[in-house]
């Protein structure tokens, strides 16, 4: 099977974003003026990222704390990280999507690795006393998926399914697997076959249910 | 457009990469030089966009405070 997908030109790469070209070269307009330590043109920048910025940040950490925390620093990264943004290579909300999410990953794994060496001095401390899990605490966090699923209502159930694990929970396609107790070619066939009806769906705009 | 065989050994990789759901706590996702990985972040940031809600505002002026204190001015 062979499939397109977008080249980084401003056209299709703007259509991946549901964006206009003109709205994608006034961003790009903007990181420019970023990268020469304009903080003026960042203010504009915030303002058209945050909420995506934040908004991925709550969906994967879950807690909106660590959540403000995590996009501040991931907004922050993208002010120091002007200079390497390439137009060529990504649009603005893209990069930054990428930026966000990377940040958010790694405050859930420092959270997951600071929670197992406090579980393990407990453990010490109190053995044969059975902790109490956090899983049900996480559970009762969780925010509402529901805008994200209007915008993956293109995938199946299984699709989404493994999609959102791997983004919004961290997990590896290993994690995923065993997660979900299906073998890790499924799991891979899985996100691949999601992330190519995504592409179409944006690319065309259509459904292909 | 860029022509590419959905069923290459590298595409299940590179999108793995794309969804960052692997261990690489310290990297920096903006060094990335493939395109196909950016290609496929580009996909994958839908489910950014699908998520945006009002962040509070007080990231707004914590940010920006930040962003003045390493410029030297005044937050």
């Amino acid at each position: 099977m062979v499939g397109k997908l977008s080249d980084a030109g401003p056209r299709s790469a703007a259509r991946l974003n549901n964006t206009v070209p003109t709205e994608r070269g006034r961003l790009e307009a903007l990181m420019a003026r970023v990268a020469e330590g304009d903080a003026e043109s960042f203010a504009e920048v915030y303002d058209e990222v945050a909420g995506m910025a934040f908004g991925v940040a709550l969906r994967v950490i879950r807690d909106p704390a660590l959540a403000e925390e995590a996009s501040q620093e991931a907004l922050v990264r993208v002010w120091r990280a002007a200079a390497k943004f390439d137009p060529s290579q990504a649009s603005v909300r893209g990069w930054v999507a990428t930026i966000a999410h990377r940040q958010a990953v790694d405050a859930v794994r420092r959270e997951a690795r600071m929670r197992q060496r406090h579980d393990r001095l407990e453990q010490d401390r109190t053995l044969n006393t059975l902790l109490p899990s956090d899983v049900d605490l996480r559970v009762e966090r969780a925010v509402d998926i529901d805008v994200a699923r209007t915008a993956l209502d293109v995938l199946t159930d299984l699709q989404r399914e493994a999609i959102e694990l791997a983004y919004f929970e961290a997990m590896t396609y290993s994690e995923v697997a065993r997660h979900l107790d299906v073998p890790l070619g499924t799991i891979k066939t899985r996100i691949r076959d999601g992330l190519i009806r995504l592409r179409s769906h944006m690319e065309d705009g259509d459904d292909h249910d | 457009m860029i022509m590419i065989d959905l069923n290459a050994d590298r595409l299940p990789y590179a999108a793995l990469v794309a969804l960052d759901a692997l261990p690489l706590d310290g990297t920096d996702p903006t060094d990335e030089q493939d395109p196909l990985v950016w290609q496929l972040r580009e996909v994958a940031s839908v489910l950014a966009e699908a998520v945006a809600m009002t962040p509070p505002t007080t990231l707004r002026e914590r940010t920006l405070a930040k962003i003045a204190v390493e410029i030297g001015g005044q937050p």
